[in-house]
């Protein structure tokens, strides 16, 4: 029996009607790594949830007497049965945590599958070794940072010993660390089981699969083993998948791709000069902080951080470095538990002191679930809220410039909070710069974003850059800080331990666990290669 | 009346009104705030005497203390509420856990009794306090007045179904009223600061409770601190953007409440959206492929539960006794009832 059958699928959901995905043929075979790429809202999640049964007994639709999993008809057969063959594990590690310590939680699938004790603690110990997590056994769930608790999540879904296990983007919202540490669990798991993976980071998962699958616009348009996928890169690049340059390349000049070190010698004796993103870091200081946070017996933060007129500043590091402490710590965001001495200068003025009202006359603030911020009826009140706190009286003209600066206009009358997520996080922040403010923090933009919404943040900041906005970026992603950041800070273990432009700081970053884009090593052939980058 | 004084009295029957309104919400959000809120409805580790005991044990005592502060006099459930409140210094960071006890048990008291006294009507409080039978909505014969509201500001309270005199008899039956709900809410909160979801789950489904009912209850267990979590940022983010601008001090509480419940709906669809994540990662770990579950710990009773089920049976004892002996209030109620079906217009 295959661990999948989808045959003549055109799947559409009950409310809406258009099919969202049809399929034609699509089989998993036992043993294999299968990859599915494709753009957010292009099908593939709708894909495994056929697959999981998630599709039809959580989300009703049309027609899904097309899919076949060991044997059963996915429709006939409940969830929880589904379940005892099909392992999953979704993005946000967060909400699929049900329970308050690790051990319960990992124990929680076992349970529910009647199995004796002795088995149930057999399997806990297994899950626990496979994702290297025996040291969390006894940890509050709440207390761990996203990497961990996604391994935590993993190693609940593994306990169950499913013979497929679908992973649906694990690690869209972990730091890099926990990246590779989820991909090397898959290392382990490659061979034991049938996975099915879907995920973004294309360059990251390829090393691990055997097949890449490419679904768009409800399509499956590829299906290919990994070995020719070289020959459809360009079907990848139009379907908006982040395709590393290296690869182009690699197709340019008939080489394996994962030989960057051929590849970049290449492009230096072919005389190619490829173009290295702009940084501009001479405008005045505009502002100036040092934040130290602490609770007894922790320093959680003790750094500071200069910003510039039209500059991006990214700071990254760890989960758990203290990064997002910095940023609530300069907004009077901390909890009152929290020691915080902080210290900041916007424009000469001293903030200090002064309270968070005050603070937002001069800075903006778009938390990671920006959701939060939206509070209004119509996505126009949304954009004016600021402008109407702060008793300005003629505002529409700058609501007007903004719903077109963010490409809002046909949405103006629009509930923020019934919009995609690529339109809620544009709501989101020109709601947080409508104001005027110059400075505009934003703690992980690129979090659970697929390529194509990442490249519309990095035009978006580029865009209000030249209007003369700054930016603070909070964020692990090294390709997107390559791309648009113009400096760099690290912190670690709650102290900045490097900075300067992207450029100067990835030269020592991988030593807090940043590893740098290819894009960068390409562009730098003098550096030698670290590990993950000779991964291919 | 000299015009003056008029205002004055209307000015301040406006701020008793605000008290009763505002001061609870001030305790809450200033002394307690979201994130004391989220520490009192979250379970953290630890080994001391609650944690040791059975869920179903905690339940049973929540359970029986309701029972008996709504069957007795008004100062028993006041002994429960503040009997409960003590052992809250044997939980994890139990002084802290005290303050904000003690905070909520305050600020509950004041809300109910707000709530409550303005408006109950006085034949109520004449039957309840002086044992007289009255018809009359208009007749304070033997009740003890403390404020009288003024017009205008009596026109929009009568909306609100006060009632034209403030008396201390109804102060009183106010805090009667109130004492009794807060000693429930005090021993909830132990169970669900010393419970994981877990627990709760294994412990309900030996009791055969409906396995629905129960991952209604676990979401729910889960998701309340992370309530307090999403509104306290949405809440800050609102005082970025500009609201409440000028406020200041206390004042700014109020504001904070405001931008408390702006920020109910964005926080409430943040959450919808993760529990649907929560049932699927439940759902596709066999969460009710059969009737039943085996479990990685068992569920033990031990010395401890038995010594707080001997607290339950005396709690239940001393309740019939209570009773007995007219310091109950069901049997009150129904004496108080029947008299005065005997002696209508009185």
């Amino acid at each position: 029996m295959k661990p999948a059958e989808i045959r003549n699928l055109s799947f559409s959901y009950v409310e809406d009607g258009r099919p969202v995905l049809t399929v034609d043929q699509f089989d998993v075979e036992d043993g294999e790594v299968a990859l599915v790429v494709g753009k957010s809202g292009g099908g593939k999640s709708t894909l495994v949830n056929c697959i999981n049964g998630v599709i039809p007994h959580v989300f009703r639709g049309n027609e899904p007497d097309a899919v076949v999993v060991y044997g059963r008809r996915v429709k006939d057969t409940p969830l929880p049965q589904i379940s005892t063959d099909v392992g999953t594990l979704l993005q946000d590690p967060e909400t699929q945590v049900l329970n308050y310590t690790v051990e319960e939680e990992i124990a929680f699938g076992p349970e529910n599958l009647c199995l004796p004790q002795q088995e149930i603690v057999a399997r806990v110990e297994e899950a626990m070794q496979t994702t290297d997590i025996t040291d969390l056994r006894e940890r509050e769930t709440y207390l761990l940072s996203g990497g961990e608790l996604q391994r935590v999540a993993l190693a609940a879904v593994l306990s169950m010993r499913p013979k497929l296990l679908i992973m649906d983007e694990p690690t869209s919202n972990i730091d890099p660390e926990g990246t590779a540490r989820i991909f090397d669990t898959l290392t382990k798991l490659k061979g034991a089981s049938t996975l099915l993976i879907v995920e973004h980071k294309l360059e990251r998962a390829l090393p691990f699969v055997d097949r890449v699958i490419l679904v768009d616009q409800g399509k499956v348009v590829f299906d290919i083993p990994k070995a020719k996928m070289v020959d459809h890169l360009d079907k990848l690049v139009e379907a908006g998948i982040d395709v590393p340059e290296h690869y182009m390349f690699a197709k340019r000049f008939g080489m394996d791709p994962r030989d960057l070190e051929g590849i970049r010698k290449r492009v230096v004796s072919e005389g190619i000069q490829l173009e290295i993103p702009k940084r501009d870091n001479s405008g005045e200081v505009i502002m100036e902080t040092q934040v130290k946070a602490e609770v007894p017996g922790k320093v959680l933060v003790d750094a500071g951080i200069t910003l510039r007129r039209n500059q991006v500043l990214a700071v990254m590091g760890r989960n758990g470095a203290g990064k997002s402490t910095m940023l609530k710590g300069m907004m009077n965001f901390l909890e009152k538990e929290v020691d915080v001495e902080a210290k900041l200068v916007v424009s000469g003025v001293d903030l200090s002191r002064r309270p968070i009202q005050e603070r937002g006359k001069y800075i903006a603030y778009v938390p990671q679930s920006f959701d939060l911020m939206l509070i209004n009826k119509t996505v126009e009140d949304e954009i004016s809220y600021s402008l109407r706190k702060r008793g300005e009286k003629n505002y529409s003209g700058k609501v007007d410039e903004f719903l077109g600066l963010f490409s809002l206009a046909d949405l103006r009358k629009r509930d923020p909070l019934m919009l995609s997520v690529g339109q809620r996080r544009r709501v989101a922040m020109a709601a947080a710069l409508s104001s005027g403010v110059k400075i505009a923090m934003l703690d992980e933009p690129t979090s659970g974003q697929d390529y194509y919404h990442k490249e519309v943040i990095g035009k978006e900041l580029q865009m209000m850059k030249a209007k003369g906005n700054s930016f603070i970026i909070v964020t692990h992603d090294s390709k997107f800080v390559y791309r648009y950041a113009d400096s760099v800070v690290v912190i670690n273990q709650g102290r900045k331990v490097l900075e300067g432009t992207p450029e100067e700081v990835f030269k020592m970053s991988e030593r807090y666990s940043i590893v740098p884009p290819t894009e960068y090593y390409l562009r730098s052939p003098e550096l030698p290669l670290p590990v993950e980058a000779k991964r291919g | 009346m000299d015009p003056l004084l008029l205002l004055g009295e209307n000015v301040f029957s406006i701020l008793l009104f605000l008290f009763g309104l505002a001061f609870p919400i001030i305790i809450l959000l200033g002394l307690i705030g979201l994130t004391g809120l989220r520490e009192v409805t979250r379970y953290e580790k630890n080994d001391s005497f609650y944690y040791r005991l059975n869920p179903i044990t905690k339940i049973a005592l929540v359970i029986t203390i309701t029972g008996v502060a709504a069957v007795t006099i008004w100062w028993v459930g006041l002994l429960l509420a503040l009997g409960s409140l003590a052992t809250y210094l044997s939980l994890k960071e139990g002084k802290r856990k005290f303050a904000l006890g003690s905070f909520i048990c305050f600020s509950s008291t004041i809300g109910l009794l707000w709530t409550q006294a303005p408006i109950t009507p006085y034949p109520f409080l004449q039957f309840a306090i002086y044992h007289v039978c009255s018809t009359s909505l208009t007749n304070i014969t033997n009740l003890t007045p403390v404020w009288t509201w003024p017009q205008p500001a009596y026109s929009f309270l009568a909306l609100l179904g006060y009632q034209p005199v403030l008396t201390s008899e109804s102060l009183y039956y106010g805090l009667q009223i109130a004492v009794r709900a807060v000693a429930p809410t005090v021993c909830s909160l132990v169970l669900i600061m010393t419970s994981t979801p877990s627990d709760v789950l294994r412990a309900l489904r030996k009791v055969k409770m409906p396995v629905q009912i129960i991952f209604a209850l676990v979401v729910a267990m889960r998701t309340v601190p992370r309530i307090f979590d999403a509104l306290n940022i949405a809440v800050r983010v609102q005082f970025m953007r500009g609201y409440g601008s000028n406020a200041r001090g206390p004042v700014r509480l109020i504001y904070m409440a405001g931008a408390a419940f702006t920020g109910i709906i964005p926080a409430m669809a943040f959450l919808f959206r993760g529990a649907r994540n929560t049932a699927i990662s439940a759902d596709t770990r066999a969460f009710r492929a059969f009737k039943d579950r085996t479990y990685l710990k068992p569920v033990t009773i031990s010395r401890a539960d038995y010594a707080v089920w001997a607290i339950i049976v005396v709690l239940i004892a001393f309740a019939l006794f209570a009773n007995y002996e007219g310091f109950g209030r069901s049997i009150y109620y129904a004496a108080l009832g029947s008299s005065c079906s005997t002696s209508p217009g009185s």
